[in-house]
């Protein structure tokens, strides 16, 4: 069988193995870590390091995620999924257990899996409305695939055989150290008539529930292998039709499908990554990316790494937005401590590379340039030099940047020259400033120069805000102008709901 | 089989969550003497009746039934005693019986868990015959309908019955399994058949059908062998030991659920003996309807600060018909934050089923008591106080429902007066139109003559009385609020004597 990529436009493609330069910058490494988590099998990561470079690209991959998105195809994709994962265990047991029969038994499960996985997906796909070029392709191959005799008859033989052994049932007696094995025995059962008689005792209350255990171990022990060989002289036939199915179909797993496999988690990894989100009323959306307009939007959008930490934490998570009209490129940020600049920055960052993967971006609606590089300069806590060496630094990697970037990138810079007093900073970082526009890049600055944001026309001011009714309580909303701070007793109550008409409306019958 | 001493139709829930703001009306009202008196010295009933009295019931019905249970037992306070002992010694077989230490194996598990139900049984009917010997004399529907159900579940047939089963239990002619292949081709769904009568040779029995047999011998000598058999009988035993440790701890359970439910009218029992010792009185109060707002008590009693003080005090009467908000103003120190406590604890006592701390006792019901106590003890961090305040208000807001109590004690004093006034008056409003009672004791001037100069029908005034000569008496008459009254005896008290009365305080 063969299937063409549902990830890539020009296969093959040479993936990236290490993660870029900008990610830790940017918490990304946090984001890609929560999104592969528990799938380490698949090898994703890279998936997540490569971005692509064309609207044709990422329109492909969105398109392929929007059918992913529909709910019956995500069910029937995740079912897919967790088949070819059966399939997976089922042949490490056969690898791993001592006795013939036994192995030849999870070899049969394995196979029994994956005609089932395999047929079950080319059904569910007939039905579906699919409208992604990738996924029509595929569903093309696999209908050949499932059609021809060799898939036919290995699946038939393995439900014959599976029926058989299931049938089989029998008798052991135990006494002292002889245990007989036979085929009939009485069918009274003792354990569950003295689990009637003892019901009127039965109460809700007790936490302790012992579960039945079948023996855990995959392995059989000698005894159970000597008592296996009673029951096959029992019921010799299906023992034997086993032997010989599992010397004819040692290959049977298509490695096209295995592909297919890991391909198909890049989607659904990231879906259960939105889904997180979604439902704790957090949104995600498909951008819209153009290589051309560098007007750009966002709505009620997040630091997913953020996000991620505070839902689960039960908190609250701030959305932002933001905005550059016409010649608008450079975001400016000022305000308090601790109010939400550097996550702005981040959020900003991620936002454009997660567009860059063929992603949607956490928020309502997004309208994103699709820059040919990100660069980040933030302060490195683990660089101990001090004063001018430091800053020497800074300067340094400022350089490199503003020498690689084009009109194209998205540069995103946090509190550059930290290091420097504020005469030096003002100068150095006015400088730096003016070279990216003079660059035409898009850029977030976040600083506490407050001269900055209306040094030109490409520049925007944005500020941290503050509560207006709380004592200077953070909001972490950064927006356009200037904030404002001023507290009352009332307002403070009004804060916890606590006036006149909250109060009313709280306690409405 | 259910013990419903507490409520007529199902068990009271030990697990349930207490929520944060009952464990702060617990504290505000010093509610841990109470329970302290009610344990005496076993732990257990403590926990009882602070379950019972924080959980509280709202319907009437509930409570009188407790009423009517505890009226029994206080009248024949050695049979309960006796009960409760019982529910104490069958409770420790099983620290007797090591079923705390049970090991995986099925065949450990069924030899402790054997000799355990034999015992447990022998309570069960050792708690029977004892009611039935008392049953004549209760006159609640609890008591009887307790007797009643236990001669129902615990017939002598039935205990027979169970008997046996357990004898059969002992397998003396050997075991007889039945199972299927599994994955991996392991023996798995393994059931227990019952073994053939003593003289009948079980092989030709079981498999009377067909004969066809295999036998496997595990040799003297091979221990892994005879490990492997042992796993195997756990199997198929696994089922029936299971169902015998599960009888066993929910026989346990019940065990548990009388000691506790009993627990709560020992301790009820012991409180009203301590308070006899100090010549304090009980009543056991009358109810009315939720939406009703009737208060008319006589000689009510801080319980709990009599019992730290171990002697009489103060006792007030008090009638708040028609009364949807009490204001309560005057002197610091004057008695009425021990006025406020004593209605709080009065209401969760007679919620609870229990007696009150009072002479008379009529009044309404509450679907749930808060309080908000100013806490003096934090003025030091002036800046967060007032926040602190209004957040734990917000918290009893949003636990509020129509028919609730409140009870304020120096409310919103962290901010200046005319602000906390405003506060205060917006919040009191708004929980007086949705249905709640508010009894609110304050220094906030402008806030307490608002409700004064609205001569509403349903505002009471109240005052800490003070005589002409300044001293306090400690009770709570009615009174308009004294706006210049707070802080001057303490600043007496500190700086001496004023020099000249104080024209507006006669």
């Amino acid at each position: 069988m063969s299937v063409s990529s549902i990830l890539w436009l020009q296969s093959p493609i040479t993936v990236e193995t290490d993660p870029p330069e900008i990610f830790s910058d940017l918490n990304l490494d946090a984001i890609v870590e929560e999104i592969v988590v528990g799938r380490d099998e698949y090898t994703l990561r890279p998936f997540f390091y490569t971005s692509l470079t064309t609207p044709e690209e990422v329109g492909n991959r969105q398109d392929v995620m929007r059918d992913l998105h529909q709910p019956a195809i995500a069910a029937m994709m995740h079912l897919f999924a967790e088949g070819m994962q059966t399939v997976r265990q089922y042949q490490a047991h056969a690898e791993k257990v001592y006795y013939q029969r036994q192995k030849q038994a999870w070899f049969l499960d394995a196979v029994a899996s994956y005609v089932e996985t395999v047929g079950a997906l080319d059904e569910a796909l007939t039905l579906e409305n699919i409208k992604s070029e990738g996924l029509i392709r595929f569903r093309e191959s696999l209908r050949t695939y499932v059609g021809s005799a060799g898939f036919e008859g290995m699946r038939d033989e393995t439900a014959a055989i599976k029926a058989d052994l299931v049938r089989i049932r029998y008798g052991l007696t135990i006494d002292g150290s002889v245990i007989s094995v036979g085929k009939e025995f009485d069918p009274e059962d003792f354990s569950q008539d003295f689990e009637v008689l003892l019901t009127r005792f039965q109460r809700t209350d007790v936490q302790r529930q012992l579960r039945v255990q079948d023996s855990e171990a995959l392995e059989m022990n000698h005894i159970e292998a000597k008592i296996l060989e009673q029951v096959v002289k029992l019921y010799p036939e299906p023992f034997e039709r086993l032997e010989t199915f599992c010397q004819q179909h040692v290959s049977f797993f298509d490695p096209a499908l295995r592909e297919f496999d890991r391909e198909l988690q890049f989607y659904l990894t990231y879906q259960d990554y939105m889904a997180f989100f979604e439902h704790h009323g957090l949104r995600f959306c498909y951008p819209r990316v153009s290589a051309l307009d560098k007007t750009e939007l966002s709505r009620d959008s997040y630091d997913a790494a953020l996000a991620h930490k505070v839902v689960s934490a039960h908190g609250t998570v701030v959305v932002n937005d933001f905005e550059l009209r016409g010649d608008e490129r450079i975001l400016v940020v000022t305000g308090p401590n601790q109010g939400g600049k550097t996550t702005f920055a981040r959020w900003f960052g991620q936002l454009h590379f997660l567009a860059k993967l063929g992603l949607p971006v956490p928020g309502g609606a997004a309208q994103l340039f699709l820059c040919d590089k990100i660069f980040t300069h933030f302060e490195r806590e683990e660089d101990m030099s001090e004063g001018s060496g430091k800053l020497q630094d800074a300067l340094l990697r400022m350089h490199a940047i503003l020498s690689d970037a084009s009109a194209d990138s998205v540069i995103i810079m946090n509190e550059i020259f930290g290091s420097t007093t504020l005469q030096d900073a003002v100068f150095l970082t006015t400088k730096v400033l003016d070279q990216v526009t003079q660059l035409d890049a898009i850029a977030v600055l976040v600083t506490f120069i407050d001269e900055l944001g209306s040094r030109n026309q490409k520049t925007v001011s944005l500020v941290a805000s503050v509560n207006p009714n709380q004592y200077a309580q953070r909001t972490y909303k950064i927006v356009r102008g200037p904030a404002q701070g001023i507290a009352y007793a009332l307002s403070l109550a009004e804060s916890y709901g606590l006036t006149y008409s909250r109060i009313k409306e709280r306690l409405q019958p | 089989m259910n013990v419903c001493l507490l409520y007529s139709d199902r068990e009271f829930d030990w697990e349930q969550k207490i929520s944060a703001d009952r464990h702060q009306v617990a504290q505000d009202l010093n509610l841990d003497v109470l329970f302290a008196a009610a344990s005496g010295d076993d732990a257990v009933l403590a926990t009882a009746v602070e379950k019972v009295m924080l959980v509280g019931s709202g319907d009437p019905a509930e409570i009188q039934f407790r009423q009517e249970v505890l009226k029994d037992f206080m009248a024949q306070a050695p049979v309960l005693s006796e009960l409760y002992a019982m529910a104490i010694e069958a409770l420790e077989q099983r620290r007797r019986a090591h079923l705390g230490i049970f090991t995986r194996h099925a065949e450990s598990m069924m030899h402790e868990a054997i000799p355990l139900l034999r015992m447990l049984f022998e309570y069960l009917e050792k708690v029977r015959d004892w009611v039935r010997a008392h049953v004549e004399d209760f006159r609640s529907p609890g008591l009887q309908m307790f007797g009643q159900r236990l001669e129902q579940e615990l017939d002598d047939s039935y205990l027979n019955q169970v008997r046996d089963h357990l004898e059969a239990l002992a397998f003396r002619q050997g075991m007889v399994f039945s199972a299927q292949l599994g994955p991996g081709l392991k023996g798995q769904h393994y059931v227990l058949h019952q073994s053939p009568p003593a003289g009948h040779h079980w092989n030709l029995n079981f498999f009377r059908k067909s004969p066809e047999t295999y036998t496997v011998v595990i040799a003297d000598r091979d221990e892994s062998g005879h490990t492997a058999l042992g796993e195997l009988k756990d199997l198929g035993l696994a089922r029936v030991a299971r169902g015998l440790v599960q009888a066993a701890e929910h026989i346990l359970a019940f065990f548990k659920q009388l000691r506790m439910e009993l627990g709560f009218y020992l301790g009820c029992l012991k409180l009203s003996q301590r308070l006899q010792e100090i010549q304090e009185p009980v009543t056991f109060p009358t109810l009315a309807p939720a939406n009703e707002r009737v208060r008319e008590a006589s000689g009510l009693y801080d319980v709990c600060l009599a019992l730290q003080l171990n002697r009489r005090v103060v006792e007030n009467d008090w009638n708040a018909e028609g009364k949807s908000l009490t204001i309560v103003t005057g002197a610091n120190q004057g008695g009425k934050s021990t006025f406020l406590r004593s209605i709080g604890i009065a209401q969760l006592m007679m919620q609870s089923g229990m007696f009150v701390a009072a002479t008379t006792y009529h009044g309404n019901i509450c679907s749930e008591v808060f309080t908000h106590f100013g806490r003096r003890e934090d003025q030091t961090m002036e800046s967060g106080k007032l926040d602190e305040e209004l957040r734990r208000c917000a918290s009893i807001v949003d636990g509020l429902q129509k028919n609730g109590l409140v009870l304020f004690n120096e409310s919103f004093a962290s901010t200046n007066e005319r602000e906390g006034s405003e506060v205060a008056r917006q919040i009191t409003q708004a929980l007086i139109e949705s249905h709640i009672q508010v009894v609110f004791v304050t220094h906030l001037v402008t806030f307490a003559n608002q409700w004064q100069d609205s001569a509403a029908p349903w505002v009471q005034c109240l005052r800490a009385e003070r005589r002409d000569d300044g001293v306090r008496t400690f009770k709570i008459v009615e009174g308009a609020p004294l706006s210049t009254s707070f802080g001057r005896d303490v600043y007496r008290k500190i700086f001496g004597e004023l020099g000249e009365e104080d024209p507006e305080a006669s």
